[in-house]
């Protein structure tokens, strides 16, 4: 044997044989397909399912007690892992370079089509036809599961955007709820007087601050591939304003929806263009008289969809079980008892039926999912990189940096370069 | 003229080429290999966390990489067409502009609070040692604590700052100091530096100590003032302490990517995108993996080229 060889080359030959083996071992780590191999063997065979989700905060436990109840019926065993939405594309995207992903994946709405058009999440047409349930999804959601003809993701949830309103308050300016983006303005600048204002919204940097922005330039009839042109304008001059009058805080460059509800709820602020997801919220920490309306039109009446879609990924052993899971997880059961919870909306018809949903205030939300406007597949790969550029407009223009044309024609050409 | 002595270690060393004059390579022993054998574990973890990572950013920056491609295995070599892409842009000038007005004011300010609570230090007082421990805390917390302070001390609508301001009659309505671009900047500026300050410090008092008390008596019985021994003798005898605090933290601040990115993610607009930043958004909100890893390799030639000074600098030491 050689460790047993005496003589002179004896303590040679150990020492290149243990620098091989170290070689030899960093070697095998780094080849590609390495931890492929080692998540094979571990996962296959025994069913468990993994799943990452986004859902932080208050989120997390209902999103997380609804696996445990797949496991609680079928046995199968699904681990969950919570990644803040903030590093969720590019954990995935590490994780799918080195075959890594998890079973299924809940991913942001918009995002479906980029990795689909990555090939990081599988086509599930096969899957979905035989089911046969697809007629019962909303147009607007099951669309962002579309790309190049083909289906790669089931909704899991949906919101809207509304106008959410301080009663009180407009009852003592002796206002109306705006119902157009004209009275809104007019009603935020008489619901300020510099230390409350009258209408708050998230600007932070990135794509979140956007939102408001995109709801304000669609009412006006606005293309989003086409941000500088007429509509584009009006939008901005529209912000630019309501931020010179001080109708709205310069605070919402730093604020996140968040943020923004705090405002509300702590009536610094008398209306807010937020989501459903801060009802309970609201109700429970606010002592405001608040209700609901619709999102203002312009030129058309239009809202804003935020969604998660479920996706099995490309790096799935368990194909057939992630689509068990995902199957169980649409039932109008089990998602009326699990969305309340989250305060989402329903994203199929037979779900948004129960009785639970007539609620004046929610149905407000409903009601605004026939009009939320999502990104097509063209757009949706490049979105975050939109609404940045849309978002970093909206900025320029309030906080002094730039005249709106300008910051218009800068978002222009991000967005040209983006869509190619 | 007076000549230092050499060091012991490059007496050694030239020993070594006295006695061994222009014989031919030593043969490898056993023992030499083991030597290598120790370094091998040392060797290979610098190779797979530092070199590869480098060579990897440099290699993918000659890539028309998207997250398309580059999952797929199709990438497309492009030469510097990333490079040039990106020094056409205005963007990255502008987020070098950034960077640089962010880390050399960031140092200044540092090096004039480290300094100031240097020469505090440089005496006994009763509860000294608590209290230097107590201020040094900013540079031992997590970034991502220290940042989120300073957004909630900054925030217009709750912050301390505008309470403190608002009470003395300075301001006469809330500032939002990270949402106007004319303040943004300021606020991420003071931020680092109150996070770095405690570094400077460290390093500076080290400097401070290494002063001989002699030269201070002396100059007392001069009849200087406390200024001009500190003009005249601690200011000069600082200097090599100060270079290092100089390029170490031009070298750790022009790089920061967290505290910015949670304070003010880059806004409002571009006011705070600093180059770490941008490359970011292009690497991984953009998913332009081959155009990041350029503005990446652009970011590393100022912080390369200084610390390549540090070492000289150290060198000569």
């Amino acid at each position: 044997m050689l460790f047993m060889t005496s003589g002179p080359y004896a303590r040679r030959r150990a020492i290149v044989l243990s620098i091989g083996l170290i070689a030899a071992t960093a070697l095998t780590a780094c080849a590609p397909g390495a931890q492929n191999a080692g998540k094979s063997a571990e996962q296959n065979g025994d069913g468990a399912l993994t799943v990452w989700h986004y859902y932080g905060g208050g989120a997390t436990a209902p999103f997380e007690s609804l696996l445990a109840k797949y496991t609680d019926e079928t046995g199968v065993e699904v681990t969950p892992r919570l990644i803040p939405f903030g590093d969720f594309n590019r954990t995935l995207l590490q994780s799918a370079t080195a075959g890594d992903l998890p079973d299924v994946a809940l991913v942001n709405a918009f995002d479906t089509a980029l990795f689909a058009d990555a090939g990081m999440i599988i086509d599930l047409s096969e899957q979905v036809e035989k089911w046969g349930e697809k007629d019962q999804y909303f147009d607007g959601s099951w669309a962002t599961t579309q790309f190049d003809g083909a289906t790669y993701g089931i909704p899991h949830v949906a919101d809207t955007y509304s106008l959410w309103y301080n009663e009180t308050r407009l009852e003592e300016a002796n206002t109306e709820v705006p119902t157009t983006w004209d009275e809104t303005e007019a009603t935020a600048k008489a619901l300020s007087d510099g230390q409350n204002f009258g209408l708050v919204y998230a600007g932070i940097e990135g794509a979140e601050g956007s939102t408001a922005f995109i709801l304000r330039f669609l009412a006006a009839g606005g293309d989003i591939t086409k941000i500088d042109g007429p509509e584009g304008l009006a939008a901005m001059e529209s912000f630019a304003r309501m931020n010179d009058e001080k109708s709205t805080s310069p605070g919402v460059l730093t604020w996140n929806e968040d943020d923004t509800t705090l405002q509300f709820q702590n009536e610094t602020a008398a209306m807010m263009i937020n989501s459903a997801s801060y009802m309970t919220a609201v109700s429970e920490e606010s002592d405001a008289t608040w209700n609901i309306a619709p999102m203002p039109e312009d030129a058309v009446q239009t809202s804003f969809l935020s969604a998660e879609n479920l996706t099995i990924t490309k790096d799935s052993a368990n194909v057939d079980a992630a689509w068990d899971l995902v199957e169980w997880m649409q039932q109008p059961d089990v998602m009326n008892e699990y969305l309340p919870e989250r305060n989402k909306l329903p994203v199929r018809e037979d779900t948004a039926s129960d009785e639970q949903w007539s609620d004046a205030k929610v149905q407000t939300f409903i009601n605004q999912l026939d009009v939320a406007w999502a990104p097509d597949e063209k757009v949706a790969p490049k979105s975050a990189e939109i609404f940045t550029a849309i978002q970093n407009a909206l900025q320029a223009v309030l906080s002094g940096q730039s005249d709106p044309q300008t910051a218009l024609t800068d978002a222009q050409l991000v967005i040209d370069k983006a869509l190619g | 003229m007076t000549t230092a002595p050499p060091l012991a270690t490059e007496l050694r060393a030239s020993d070594t080429v006295r006695a061994t004059p222009g014989r031919k390579r030593r043969k490898k022993s056993p023992r030499r290999l083991l030597n290598y054998l120790y370094v091998a574990p040392a060797v290979l973890f610098v190779a797979a966390t530092t070199l590869y990572p480098l060579y990897y950013n440099v290699s993918l920056s000659l890539y028309d990489a998207s997250l398309k491609n580059f999952l797929q295995g199709t990438l497309e070599f492009v030469g510097l067409a990333n490079y040039q892409e990106q020094l056409a842009n205005p963007a990255v000038w502008n987020g070098l502009g950034v960077s640089l007005i962010y880390t050399i004011s960031t140092i200044v300010l540092m090096f004039v609070l480290g300094l100031s609570l240097a020469v505090f230090f440089n005496r006994s007082f009763p509860g000294k040692h608590l209290l230097r421990a107590v201020l040094f805390l900013p540079y031992i917390l997590p970034t991502v604590v220290s940042a989120n302070i300073w957004r909630w001390i900054l925030d217009g609508s709750y912050g301390l700052v505008n309470y403190v301001l608002m009470s003395v009659g300075i301001l006469s309505e809330p500032v939002f100091w990270l949402g106007r671009t004319e303040t943004a900047l300021l606020s991420v500026i003071l931020a680092t530096a109150w996070t770095m300050a405690p570094f400077a410090m460290l390093l500076l008092l080290a400097g401070l100590q290494d002063i001989p008390k002699g030269l201070y008596e002396a100059a007392t019985l001069d009849g200087s003032s406390k200024w001009q021994e500190f003009r005249h003798i601690t200011l000069p005898l600082l200097r090599p302490v100060a270079l290092v605090v100089g390029l170490l933290g031009f070298i750790y601040t022009f790089r920061t990517f967290d505290t910015i990115f949670i304070m003010t993610r880059g806004g409002p607009g571009d006011a705070t995108t600093v180059l770490p930043v941008l490359a970011y958004n292009e690497g991984f909100v953009n998913f332009e993996l081959g155009q990041g890893a350029a503005i990446n390799t652009l970011l590393l030639v100022i912080p390369t080229v200084l610390a390549l000074i540090y070492f000289r600098a150290t060198k000569k030491e």
